[in-house]
C-alpha cells in the first residue's frame, strides 16, 4: 500500500502537475485513506479561498490573463501565415524586433536608460498602447495613492495581525467581512510598510503616519489585531473586544490611531 | 505567456517585490526557496541569504507563493500598486519529515528545475544532513560526504582530497562561507577538518562556472554553515571513537544577531596510549588535532547584513622521550577569517563588500640525539634530520554588485588576492637519507591576481535561461586570461530541463605534489607554489551537456562533460612512481590534458527514505615530453550508491556501497641482471639482485575497488533542565566485507618459496591494501 502522500505531492495533484499516471495512482490511494484524502481536501479549500479572493479582487488579473490570450491569438495569426503577406509581415517582424531591442524585454541597457530617464516604474507606454491600462478594483485606493496588501487565509481557524513599529498618528481601520481571507492594506505614508507573513500571520512594520486597513474574516475562529505586542482588537467566537481605546467605531469600522 | 504579451505587460507601471524567506521561529534564512507570482508565472529563487526579488510585477493582485524542501508551502494574495517596492518577508513552518538529502539546482538566483528556467548548467548539492548521515570513518566527514556526488573521488581511503572531473586537489577550491580553505584535512587527510554539524551544505561547481567563480581551473566546493536560530540557544555534540565535537548557537546579546560556535578537539592521542598499554597496538601515536569555527550573522537595518566567519585546525605531531634517540617535532594546520558586508538597495540592486585573510603553515622539526659515552645518555647535542617549514597566506579584498531587472540579472565585481608561498627544507645532518622523498629546496613566491567580471543572466520565458559573462584574472608576469562562461538551460516543462554550458578558467597556483608518486595517496596535503612566470597561468576549457527529469520521488540527472588543459605544471614522468618522493620543486614541465565523462545520478526518495545513486564514466589524460598517461587518479567506471532508510520511529540506516574500476600504475616488465666477467670463473657471473625494468607509465590497471559501510543510529528523547534533549547513539562499520582493495601495487623478491627452496629470485606482484573493516561508534546529543 502506498504511504502517505506528501503535501507536495497532493499541491502538485491539485494543480494539475502529476504525470497521468502518478495522478491516478494518486488518486486511488485518497480512496482508501481517510487522512489523506483530509488533507487533500484542506489544502483544495485553501486554494479554493484564495482563488475566490482573487475572483472578487483580481480584475487586474483578469487583464493579465486576457493580454496573455490576445498574444496567444496573434502568436496563432503568426503561424499561419500565406505568401502574400510575407513582405507586409516581414517589415512588421523588422520593425517589432527593433522595437523590442531598443523598447524593453530584451535589453537590460533599455531598462537601466528607462529607469535613469524617468525614475521607478518608468517603463511607461509609448504611442497607444498607453490605452492598455490596468483596471481598479473596488477596493483600490483612489488613483496616485500608494498602496500595498498583503491577504492571508487562517490558519486553523486562526488569523493574526500584527503591527510593528509604527509611526506616531498611524490610523488602523479595522473591520469584518464575510470573506474567507483577511486583508491588511496600508496606504498613504503607511504604503512603504515593510511585510511579513506566516501561517495565518501577517505582520505589517515600519508603517508611516498613513493609514492601516485590516479586514478580518468573520468565519475565522479567531482574530487578533496587535500593535507592537499589545493586543487592540480580538474576536474570539461571536464575541468582539477592543483592547485599546477606539478614536471611532461609531460605524461598520473601529478606527485605532496610534500615539507614541 | 508570448512575446506580444510580455511586450503589453512590460510597459505597463509596475512594482518590484522583494524581500526573505526564513525558517519560522529560529528565523534561519533559507536558500534555494522558490518565490512565485502564481498567475503570472514569474519565478525567483532565494540567494544564501534567503533573499528574492521579483522585479516588475504589473498592478493587480496576485497569489505570492513561498516554497522550501523540507517546509509548508504559504501563501499570499499581494497587491501591487504599480509604483516603488512591496517588501514581504515569508516565514515557513517545518514539515515534520524531511526528504531529499540530496538537491540538484541551479545557481544561486536561478531557477530550480521545479520551477521554470534556470541559468545554465546545474550544481550538486548535499545537504547538512546527509553530511551527518554518511557512514564515515571515526568522524562524520563533509569532504568523505561530498564524494557521494558523482563529480567528486578521492584517490584513496587514506586520502579525503577532492579529485573533480579529471583534476587534481590543487585544482579545486574548497571555501567556507565564501573563504578558501588551504589543506582543510586532518591525519594526513584521512578525513576533512570541518565540523559537519555546523554545515548546512555543501554544493559542487564541476564545470561551467559562472562569471563570478573563481579562480581554480578544476571545481568550487562551496560549504556553507548554517545561521544560528535566533529563537533560543540550542548546542549540540557528539562524543567519537577519536574526538568529541561542541557547537553551540543562538541569538546574540545585543538585537538583531546570531552567532554559532563548533569546535572539536581529538583525544587519539590517549586513546591509542591506553590501546598500546593493553597491548592491542605495538605503539601509541603522539598526534592531535582540534578544529573550531565562529560564526556571527548581523542585521544592521533593513536587510543589510554583516557576516563574520573564522576557523581555525591545528594538528601535531610531538615525541620528545625522555632518553631515547629520536626527537619529533611537527606542528600544522591552517586558519580563515572573513567578514561580508551585504546589503540591497532598493529591490534593483544589491552590494557586498568582502575582506578574507586565509593561510596554511606548518613547521617540521626531526632530530636525533647524540649519544654520549661519558655520561651513558643521548644529550641535546643534537643532529638534525629534517628542518622544514611551509605556507601559504591568502589574502582577499572583493567587491560585488547585482542588478535585478525584469528579465535580467547583471552581476559584476572585482576581486584581488595578494598570496605568498613560503616554503623550506634546510640543510641537514642526514641529507642523503632524506633528500629522495623531500629535497633541499627554498622558495618564496609573492604571486597577486585581480580579477574582474561582468555576467548577465537573461530569462527571456519562464523556460529557457541564459547565462553569458566574462572574467578576466590579471596575474602580473604570468600573464591575463580571458575567460568566456556561457551557461543555458532550457525547461519544456516542469519535470524536464536540459542545459549546456562552456567556459575557460584559471589559476595562478599549483602543488609541489608529484601527483604520479604513490604517496599521494597517502598525504592529501598540497603545498602550493606559484605556476612557473615562463609558463603562466594553468587554463581550462570546458564544455558541459546535461539533463534533468523529476518526478514527485525520482530525479534523474546526466552530465557529460569534456575539459581541456593548458599550461599545466606537470612533473616528469618518474622512472619509478614507488620510489618517487613526495615533492618536487623544480622539475616542473609545461603540460597538457584531457578528461572526458559522463554523469549520472538518480535520487529516489519516498516515506523517510532514500537512495542516491551516482555512475562515473570518466577518463583523464596527460601529457607533457611528448608523452601522453594515465593520471594514477583514474577510475573508469565508479558506481556509488548511497541510502537511508527508517529503522522504527526513532531510527535510520545508511549504507553506502561503492564499486569502482581499479586505478592505472606501471607495470615491471623485466628485470636486468647484471653480469660481470670473471676470468677465474671463466665467464660472466651475476652480480647483484638486478635492476627492474618498467613499463610504459601507468599502463596497468590494479584491481577493482568495492567497500560496503553501514550505519545505524536511534534517537532518545529526555528532558533536560526543562528542555527536551536528544541522544543519539550510532554505529559505523567501514569496509563491512573487509576487501582488501589495492592501495599501490609493488614488486616482491626474496619471498619464501612455497616448493620449500629457500627465498624465491622471482619476482611477484604485492598489494597494499587499503582500509580494512573499521568500526565506529558513538553519541551525538542535542539540547
Amino acid at each position: 500500500m502506498m504511504p502517505h502522500a506528501a503535501e507536495g505531492t497532493l499541491q502538485a495533484l491539485l494543480d494539475g502537475e502529476l504525470s497521468r499516471a502518478e495522478g491516478a495512482e494518486v488518486e486511488r490511494h485518497l480512496e482508501t485513506c481517510p487522512a489523506c484524502r483530509a488533507e487533500a481536501e484542506r489544502l483544495r479549500a485553501a486554494s479554493d479561498g484564495l482563488t475566490a479572493a482573487l475572483a472578487l479582487l483580481d480584475r487586474p488579473a483578469a487583464t493579465g490573463r486576457a493580454l496573455d490570450q490576445l498574444g496567444r491569438r496573434r502568436w496563432r495569426r503568426w503561424v499561419g501565415v500565406d505568401s502574400g503577406q510575407v513582405l507586409r509581415r516581414a517589415a512588421v517582424l523588422v520593425l517589432g524586433v527593433a522595437s523590442l531591442a531598443s523598447a524593453t524585454p530584451g535589453s537590460p541597457v533599455r531598462e537601466w536608460i528607462g529607469e535613469l530617464l524617468h525614475g521607478a516604474g518608468a517603463e511607461s507606454a509609448p504611442g497607444g498602447l498607453a490605452a492598455v491600462a490596468p483596471v481598479s478594483t473596488p477596493d483600490a485606493p483612489p488613483a496616485g495613492e500608494a498602496s500595498a496588501a498583503v491577504s492571508v487565509l487562517p490558519d486553523l481557524g486562526r488569523v493574526r495581525v500584527v503591527v510593528t513599529a509604527p509611526s506616531p498618528d498611524l490610523r488602523i481601520r479595522v473591520r469584518l467581512s464575510d470573506d474567507s481571507y483577511s486583508d491588511v492594506r496600508a496606504t498613504g505614508a503607511a504604503a512603504g510598510a515593510r511585510f511579513r507573513t506566516g501561517p495565518g500571520r501577517v505582520e505589517v512594520s515600519g508603517a508611516g503616519p498613513g493609514e492601516v486597513e485590516v479586514v478580518l474574516p468573520r468565519s475565522a475562529r479567531s482574530a487578533t489585531v496587535e500593535v507592537d505586542g499589545r493586543p487592540y482588537f480580538r474576536r474570539d467566537g461571536e464575541g468582539i473586544r477592543l483592547l485599546a481605546p477606539a478614536s471611532d467605531s461609531s460605524g461598520s469600522e473601529i478606527v485605532f490611531t496610534v500615539r507614541p | 505567456m508570448s512575446i506580444a504579451t510580455l511586450l503589453l505587460l512590460s510597459l505597463l507601471p509596475a512594482s518590484d517585490l522583494h524581500g526573505t524567506v526564513r525558517a519560522e521561529g529560529a528565523a534561519t534564512p533559507l536558500p534555494g526557496a522558490t518565490v512565485q507570482v502564481v498567475e503570472l508565472k514569474r519565478t525567483a529563487t532565494t540567494d544564501e541569504r534567503g533573499y528574492f526579488v521579483i522585479r516588475g510585477v504589473e498592478p493587480g493582485r496576485w497569489t505570492v507563493r513561498a516554497a522550501a524542501l523540507g517546509y509548508r508551502p504559504h501563501a499570499v494574495v499581494v497587491q501591487a500598486s504599480g509604483a516603488g517596492s512591496v517588501r514581504l518577508d515569508f516565514d515557513l513552518q517545518p514539515e515534520a519529515v524531511r526528504l531529499d538529502p540530496v538537491e540538484v539546482r541551479g545557481r544561486e538566483g536561478s531557477t530550480p528545475v521545479a520551477g521554470a528556467a534556470s541559468s545554465g548548467p546545474g550544481e550538486t548539492r548535499l545537504d547538512g544532513r546527509a553530511v551527518r548521515l554518511t557512514p564515515a570513518l571515526a568522524e562524520a566527514d563533509v569532504l568523505r560526504a561530498v564524494q557521494s556526488l558523482p563529480s567528486v573521488a578521492a584517490i584513496s581511503d587514506f586520502s579525503s582530497a577532492p579529485y573533480v572531473r579529471g583534476g587534481s586537489p590543487d585544482q579545486s577550491m574548497v571555501t567556507l562561507d565564501g573563504i578558501p580553505l588551504y589543506n582543510p584535512y586532518h591525519l594526513g587527510g584521512l578525513f576533512g577538518a570541518i565540523d559537519p554539524d555546523a554545515v548546512q551544505s555543501v554544493g559542487v561547481l564541476a564545470g561551467a562556472f559562472p562569471a563570478g567563480v573563481g579562480d581554480r581551473i578544476s571545481s568550487v566546493l562551496e560549504i556553507r554553515t548554517r545561521e544560528a536560530e535566533r529563537d533560543s540557544v540550542r548546542a549540540t555534540g557528539a562524543v567519537g571513537l577519536i574526538s568529541s565535537r561542541f557547537g553551540v548557537g543562538g541569538p546574540t546579546p545585543w538585537a538583531g544577531g546570531s552567532y554559532l560556535f563548533s569546535g572539536r578537539h581529538t583525544y587519539l592521542d590517549l586513546a591509542t596510549r591506553g590501546a598500546e598499554a593493553l597491548g592491542v597496538i605495538p605503539a601509541s601515536l603522539p598526534y592531535g588535532f582540534s578544529d573550531a569555527h565562529l560564526k556571527l550573522d548581523q542585521d544592521l537595518g533593513g536587510l543589510a547584513r554583516l557576516s563574520f566567519s573564522g576557523y581555525v585546525n591545528d594538528e601535531s605531531l610531538v615525541h620528545r622521550p625522555e632518553g631515547e634517540k629520536d626527537l619529533i617535532d611537527f606542528d600544522w594546520g591552517s586558519e580563515a577569517v572573513g567578514l561580508r558586508l551585504w546589503r540591497p538597495f532598493g529591490a534593483r540592486l544589491s552590494g557586498e563588500l568582502r575582506a578574507a585573510y586565509s593561510a596554511f603553515g606548518g613547521r617540521f622539526n626531526a632530530i636525533e640525539r647524540r649519544w654520549d659515552p661519558e655520561r651513558q645518555q643521548y644529550t641535546d647535542s643534537t643532529s638534525t634530520v629534517v628542518h622544514a617549514s611551509t605556507g601559504v597566506q591568502n589574502a582577499i579584498v572583493g567587491a560585488g554588485l547585482t542588478w535585478y531587472g525584469r528579465r535580467h540579472q547583471l552581476r559584476a565585481g572585482a576581486q584581488l588576492d595578494a598570496y605568498r608561498f613560503r616554503h623550506r627544507v634546510a640543510p641537514n645532518d642526514f641529507v642523503d637519507e632524506v633528500d629522495d622523498f623531500v629535497p633541499l629546496f627554498d622558495s618564496d613566491h609573492r604571486p597577486a591576481t585581480l580579477a574582474v567580471y561582468l555576467e548577465d543572466e537573461w530569462k527571456p520565458s519562464d523556460a529557457l535561461s541564459l547565462r553569458a559573462g566574462f572574467r578576466v584574472m590579471a596575474a602580473g608576469e604570468r600573464g591575463t586570461a580571458w575567460m568566456p562562461r556561457l551557461g543555458l538551460r532550457y525547461a519544456p516543462t516542469s519535470s524536464t530541463a536540459l542545459w549546456a554550458g562552456a567556459g575557460r578558467s584559471a589559476q595562478v597556483m599549483h602543488s609541489l605534489h608529484d601527483a604520479e608518486s604513490v604517496s599521494t595517496s597517502i598525504v592529501a596535503y598540497d603545498i602550493l607554489a606559484a605556476v612557473p612566470e615562463a609558463q603562466g597561468l594553468t587554463v581550462a576549457d570546458d564544455l558541459v551537456l546535461g539533463g534533468e527529469w523529476r518526478r514527485a520521488d525520482l530525479t534523474l540527472r546526466v552530465e557529460a562533460y569534456e575539459k581541456r588543459f593548458r599550461s599545466v605544471p606537470v612533473t616528469p614522468i618518474p622512472d619509478d612512481p614507488l620510489g618517487q618522493g613526495l615533492v618536487v620543486p623544480e622539475e616542473f614541465r609545461e603540460g597538457t590534458g584531457t578528461s572526458r565523462g559522463l554523469e549520472v545520478l538518480a535520487q529516489y526518495a519516498r516515506g523517510g527514505a532514500g537512495l542516491n545513486a551516482a555512475y562515473t564514466l570518466a577518463k583523464a589524460e596527460r601529457e607533457v615530453d611528448g608523452a601522453r598517461f594515465t593520471p594514477r587518479f583514474d577510475r573508469r567506471h565508479t558506481l556509488d550508491l548511497n541510502g537511508f532508510a527508517p529503522l522504527g520511529s526513532r531510527g535510520q540506516v545508511s549504507a553506502r556501497l561503492v564499486f569502482a574500476s581499479g586505478q592505472p600504475y606501471t607495470p615491471v616488465v623485466g628485470v636486468m641482471a647484471p653480469h660481470v666477467f670473471l676470468p677465474e670463473a671463466g665467464g660472466f657471473v651475476e652480480n647483484g639482485n638486478g635492476v627492474l625494468v618498467m613499463g610504459e607509465h601507468n599502463t596497468a590497471r590494479l584491481p577493482g575497488y568495492a567497500r560496503l559501510d553501514l550505519g545505524a543510529r536511534r534517537s532518545f528523547q529526555r528532558r533536560w533542565f526543562g528542555r527536551p534533549t536528544t541522544f543519539t547513539p550510532y554505529l559505523q562499520v567501514l569496509n563491512v566485507l573487509n576487501t582488501r582493495n589495492v592501495l599501490f601495487a609493488f614488486p616482491e623478491r626474496g619471498y619464501e618459496d612455497s616448493a620449500g627452496g629457500g627465498p624465491s629470485t622471482r619476482l611477484r606482484l604485492q598489494h597494499a591494501p587499503q582500509l580494512p573493516v573499521f568500526p565506529t561508534f558513538g553519541v551525538e546529543w542535542r539540547f
